[in-house]
């Protein structure tokens, strides 16, 4: 037997315990080697570790691709992936030519209201940017980050639209509860505004003087 | 009290879909908030007077760079002044409640609250821009984004199946077919030149000659059933001008058209015009 190399020496096998990869390269492999983002059931699933675990050495994994290395792993619609990290963006465009369509304002509008008012119709949109909204949405609509989801059950049946997962997809957002929060005064910076019951007041007052 | 690059400024890269193309602003809402912005107006208590003045004066120079544009700007100019009006009335005495409720309420309610609503949304707008932006800089496997197939509800996915194609992509079909049946025309049709307003003109010139002519021998120069008609319409219309009559003796009898200025005439040999009474 001294013509085998020592790793495959009987007792090299035989003796020594079979050696366990750890969870964190487990999960490391099925998310590298899966076609889709990869989601926590389906880890914990094929795992066989129960879904706390798998979310915990997600988070470590997570942290470990974060301080080295070009990927980092991240939580989109659906699941977990790999992507690039952000500082490869002008290398990595220019080995693919992937064109991604730029939206005007209006459909960014567009797309911002029905994100966080959906179901919406076109006439709420209309009524909310004060403008016609037709040529956007439709935009939107053949880009597919939307979609006609149900009818409304009112006069007419205007359909109601809804952003679809490549809507979330394209914006990074894991769900539609990772929408930013919207702070009510922040788009108004620099209008100044004092308080409302204030300004009533005041302008009361100038009408009885008026009288 | 417009800046002076407003009527220059575009953006080109904008998106272009839309056959009215609005320089600068979103719309009227859009042009509102950058007014109160540009003044340093207080939301809470705008100007009325001089932010109309400042809405309509823009309205007049877009009019100017740009023939046709949206309604929506019309219809909040007509909001302002309305709300311009409602302030310089005075309080009504009414012993009505509802009157008095509605007097106390400031007219400019209404339009401050459109206002922020609008102003939510463009911070929401910009935050998604943003996300987008940083999203654009993350690759995936390029299998990923072939066979992109996330584990969602049973509504979405569904939705999603019959979003895949989308009324715009039947439509964009059509398009194309109709375009490649464009390009091989199968006959040539020559457009008629038999024309309501001809007809009129040669029924007038020929009933200020004869003064009376049968409708068959308005139509002794047709050469189609199109041209009959014509001629017909053409009828119709000068009766609605009062420029000519019709009577007819019995039914199913030959109709006359005679001209309005030999109505008395016709008057005198006793026959009854349809319209008086027959």
């Amino acid at each position: 037997m001294e013509f085998l190399p020592p790793t495959l020496a009987p007792d090299a096998w035989l003796l020594a315990p079979p050696k366990m990869p750890s969870p964190t390269d487990i999960i490391e492999a099925l998310i590298f080697a899966s076609h889709a983002p990869l989601s926590l059931e389906r880890l914990a699933a094929v795992t066989q570790m129960p879904p706390e675990s798998v979310a915990a050495e997600l988070d470590a994994l997570r942290e470990e691709k974060e301080a080295v290395g070009a990927l980092q792993l991240v939580e989109v619609a659906g699941g977990w992936q790999f992507v690039t990290k952000a500082e490869f963006a002008p290398f990595v465009r220019r080995l693919r030519d992937e064109k991604r369509a730029r939206l005007s304002r209006a459909a960014f509008e567009v797309l911002a209201i029905v994100a966080y008012r959906q179901p919406v119709t076109r006439a709420e949109i209309d009524a909310l940017r004060g403008v016609e909204s037709a040529a956007p949405l439709h935009f939107l609509l053949e880009r597919k980050l939307l979609f006609p989801a149900a009818r409304k059950d009112v006069a007419g049946r205007p359909w109601l639209y809804k952003t679809t997962p490549q809507f979330l997809d394209q914006f990074g957002l894991k769900s539609l509860e990772d929408l930013p929060e919207l702070d009510e005064f922040s788009a108004l910076e620099g209008v100044g505004g004092h308080p409302q019951t204030m300004n009533l007041f005041e302008r009361g007052e100038v009408r009885e003087d008026d009288e | 009290m417009i800046p002076a690059t407003l009527e220059t400024a575009k953006e080109p890269e904008r998106f272009t879909g839309h056959a009215i193309r609005l320089p600068v602003f979103e719309g009227p809402l859009d042009l509102l908030l950058y007014l109160i912005r540009a003044h340093k107006y207080d939301i809470f208590d705008i100007p009325i007077r001089h932010i109309t003045g400042q809405f309509v004066e823009y309205l007049t120079l877009m009019r100017e760079v740009e023939a046709d544009y949206a309604g929506d700007f019309l219809v909040t100019a007509a909001t302002l002044m309305q709300i311009k009006a409602r302030m310089l009335l005075p309080k009504t005495q009414s012993q009505s409640e509802e009157v008095m409720a509605q007097d106390e309420a400031d007219p400019r309610a209404e339009l401050v609250e459109r206002l922020l609503e609008y102003g939510r949304i463009r911070v929401a707008a910009e935050e998604l821009r943003q996300k987008r932006e940083a999203r654009d800089d993350l690759f995936a496997r390029p299998l990923e984004a072939a066979k992109f197939q996330p584990d969602f509800d049973a509504e979405l996915s569904q939705a999603l199946l019959l979003a895949e194609v989308s009324s715009f992509d039947l439509l964009s079909a059509l398009r194309r077919v109709l375009h490649r049946m464009e390009e091989r025309p199968v006959a040539l049709v020559r457009r008629e030149a038999f024309t309501l307003p001809d007809r009129l003109r040669g029924i007038t010139v020929r009933l200020y000659h004869s003064g009376e002519l049968s409708f068959e021998a308005l139509c002794d120069d047709c050469q189609s059933r199109l041209e009959v008609v014509v001629t017909f319409l053409a009828i119709l219309e000068l009766i609605r001008r009062g420029q000519a009559r019709v009577r007819q003796l019995t039914l199913f009898d030959e109709i006359w058209l005679e001209g309005a200025r030999s109505q008395a005439s016709g008057a005198r040999n006793g026959v009854p015009a349809p319209d008086s009474g027959a």
